[in-house]
């Protein structure tokens, strides 16, 4: 249903993210995994066209057999809202604090007349209630500053769905919260994903996150996707040595939190460089603790087993997997 | 689950009365500022001279009656004395405050709605109409208002038409201008993002995200616009552009009591201070309204 093809976003001479293939059919989750600056957050916002203006973007991405890139404005913003829904990081900034809620969310379906005037009002209460907010009636009534940063993520999760969008892009939807919140919300996004067969872009920096979401991956690094395939292969067996170094930082579940105490917490060495000073080849150059030779040359794409695909000259997993030259195999393997 | 929450804490009391009580407990938990109390009863105390005048003055405007000439303020029966003719002083006053309202009043709406227009469609346009609009509305700005009002009179004529166009000529660019810069900064938060990804055109998240955002600095550029209007206007019926006789304006009685200064101080010593009390009533009004609706104090107030 989403495909992404040769995608190429730069702004001046830097380029920020380049992406050969992605793609997230109908109804399915899709995590999109990558540190601070790894240009996720970017990919995503392109897919609706919602890039800051200096960007320029080259490439394809096709959203139903349509194309979106370099779309009108008014095109794009026509599908936004109404096919595509998106979340974002911090609910109590994205949402208008002069509004009522209850106002914001009927916005929506106003705007997109999805359904009759008449019934906006309740249909504003039914998506409220599908959020799973406690007595609707009164919370739409309130405004954003007198909610929690729960039921605010909710709100904006209700205005995200309100037009039964086919594809919903979750930009770290739930970092901004407490970690019983956080799961809350996932429970919520994978049951509202399930029942309206709507697809997830699911975009953060936890892979725990990712693992409880989605059961696909992209591990994204420098703009570039290193790994992907299914969230559990990934985790168990990772191949490209950034997604080992991302899974062995992860500090584990609460249950072995006892065990977890007396580890120190493992690092990933250095931080991602600055636009523009990456080292050719490989981005994870430099941070790397397992660089060969080779990694001055750009790696290949190679499949690690049916879904599984990597780019890295010297995987974890060497023996299982081979390179392969064939990219419409390991594109085709999505 | 919503369901059992409902009916938990069951008979809830009507969405209204909630509503109700949240809003007077908000503005309880925010304190008025004295200003503002000051202002606005000085304000409405004008409004209501204004009103009255307008179904009663103690004498005709206009009631030429020589032999009661030069009476002081105090007298009986002249509260605020007479003038050379023996027109009284109260009357012209109340009637002045009316004149005085009506030309602030339609000069300052008439330069807000074209100006916050400007200044909202030009922050949300392209950088080279914003910088198109922005030094056009720096020339405006540069412009001497007073010299703009003394062409626009001697072309039009004198008259109150002539001192509300010669005002909103003023008020204009400053309005589009105290209206953009922060339109701007709401354009760049996130919820406007929000709000685009969420497939709002440009111009309704303009008037209906960005607008009610900003509507709490108009409202007080407003207020302190509407002080000025008062004191503009008061200078052009002075020097002559504005209202005319038989129109009552406090800037005319200024006027005609000029060449009689030594006669009859209290002709100019009134209607000045009556001007006075007029912009220091609006402009604490405004900075009052400034501390009430600033919004950090708002989130203060309700969380």
């Amino acid at each position: 249903m989403l495909e992404i093809n040769d995608l190429k976003i730069s702004i001046g001479v830097h380029q920020i993210v380049s992406i050969e293939h992605l793609s997230i059919p109908a109804g399915r989750r899709l995590g999109l995994v990558g540190e601070s600056g790894s240009g996720k957050t970017m990919t995503a916002m392109s897919i609706i066209g919602l890039l800051p203006r200096e960007a320029v973007v080259t490439g394809s991405i096709k959203f139903q057999g349509v194309e979106m890139v370099n779309r009108s404005e008014r095109n794009l913003s026509k599908l936004r809202g109404s096919e595509i829904g998106t979340i974002f990081q911090d609910p109590l900034r994205a949402l208008n604090p002069t509004m009522r809620v209850g106002k914001q969310v009927g916005e929506a379906l106003r705007l997109h007349n999805t359904v009759p005037k008449k019934r906006v009002k309740q249909r504003t209460i039914e998506l409220l209630d599908q959020v799973q907010l406690p007595d609707p009636e009164t919370l739409a009534r309130r405004y954003p500053h007198q909610l929690s940063g729960g039921q605010r993520q909710r709100v904006l999760i209700a205005m995200a769905i309100a037009c039964d969008p086919k594809l919903l892009i979750a930009d770290e939807p739930t970092t901004a919260l407490d970690v019983t919140v956080q799961k809350e919300i996932l429970e919520l996004l994978a049951r509202l994903s399930d029942e309206r067969d709507m697809a997830v872009l699911f975009v953060s920096h936890d892979l725990g996150v990712i693992q409880a979401i989605s059961a696909h991956v992209a591990v994204l690094y420098g703009g570039i996707l290193v790994e992907t395939g299914p969230t559990d292969q990934i985790v168990r067996s990772p191949h490209h040595r950034y997604t080992e170094a991302l899974v062995s930082v992860n500090p584990g579940h609460p249950e072995d939190i006892t065990a977890a105490l007396g580890r120190p917490l493992v690092t990933i060495k250095g931080s991602v460089p600055p636009l523009g000073s990456f080292l050719p080849g490989c981005r994870f150059r430099g941070r790397c603790p397992h660089e060969v030779e080779r990694c001055a040359e750009p790696p290949p794409i190679s499949v690690a087993t049916h879904e599984h695909t990597f780019r890295c000259w010297n995987p974890l997993d060497s023996a299982s997997s081979l390179p392969s030259d064939d990219a419409e195999l390991a594109a085709g393997l999505q | 689950m919503t369901d059992q929450a409902r009916s938990a804490d069951a008979p809830l009391p009507d969405n209204d009365d909630i509503e109700l009580f949240e809003i007077t407990s908000r503005a309880a938990k925010r304190r008025v500022p004295a200003q503002l109390m000051i202002g606005a009863a000085i304000v409405s105390m004008i409004v209501g001279i204004g009103v009255v005048s307008i179904f009663w003055t103690p004498y005709d405007l206009n009631a030429v009656d020589v032999p009661n000439q030069f009476i002081p303020p105090g007298s009986d029966g002249y509260l605020l004395g007479t003038d050379k003719l023996g027109r009284d002083m109260t009357s012209q006053i109340m009637a002045g405050a009316r004149n005085s309202l009506l030309v602030s009043m339609v000069s300052t709406v008439g330069s807000l709605i074209p100006g916050v227009l400007i200044g909202l469609l030009a922050a949300g346009a392209s950088p080279f109409w914003l910088r198109f609009i922005s030094r056009l509305t720096d020339i405006g700005i540069a412009l001497p208002g007073i010299l703009v009002a003394l062409v626009l009179g001697t072309s039009l004529g004198p008259g109150n038409p002539t001192a509300i166009i010669a005002i909103m000529f003023w008020f204009i660019p400053t309005v589009a201008r105290v209206t953009m810069g922060p339109a701007r900064q709401i354009l760049s938060r996130d919820f406007v993002e929000a709000a685009q990804a969420y497939g709002r055109p440009r111009r309704f998240i303009l008037f209906r995200h960005v607008l009610p955002n900003i509507g709490p600095l108009i409202i007080v550029q407003a207020s302190v616009m509407f002080a000025l209007a008062i004191l503009i206007e008061a200078a052009l019926s002075y020097l002559g552009i504005g209202a005319q006789r038989p129109t009552p304006s406090w800037g005319r009685l200024l006027k005609e009591a000029q060449p009689l200064i030594d006669k009859a101080p209290y002709l100019m010593i009134i209607p000045g201070v009556t001007i006075m009390v007029a912009v220091i009533g609006f402009n604490l009004l405004g900075d009052g309204l400034r501390s009430f609706l600033d919004p950090q104090q708002t989130a203060k107030g309700s969380r």
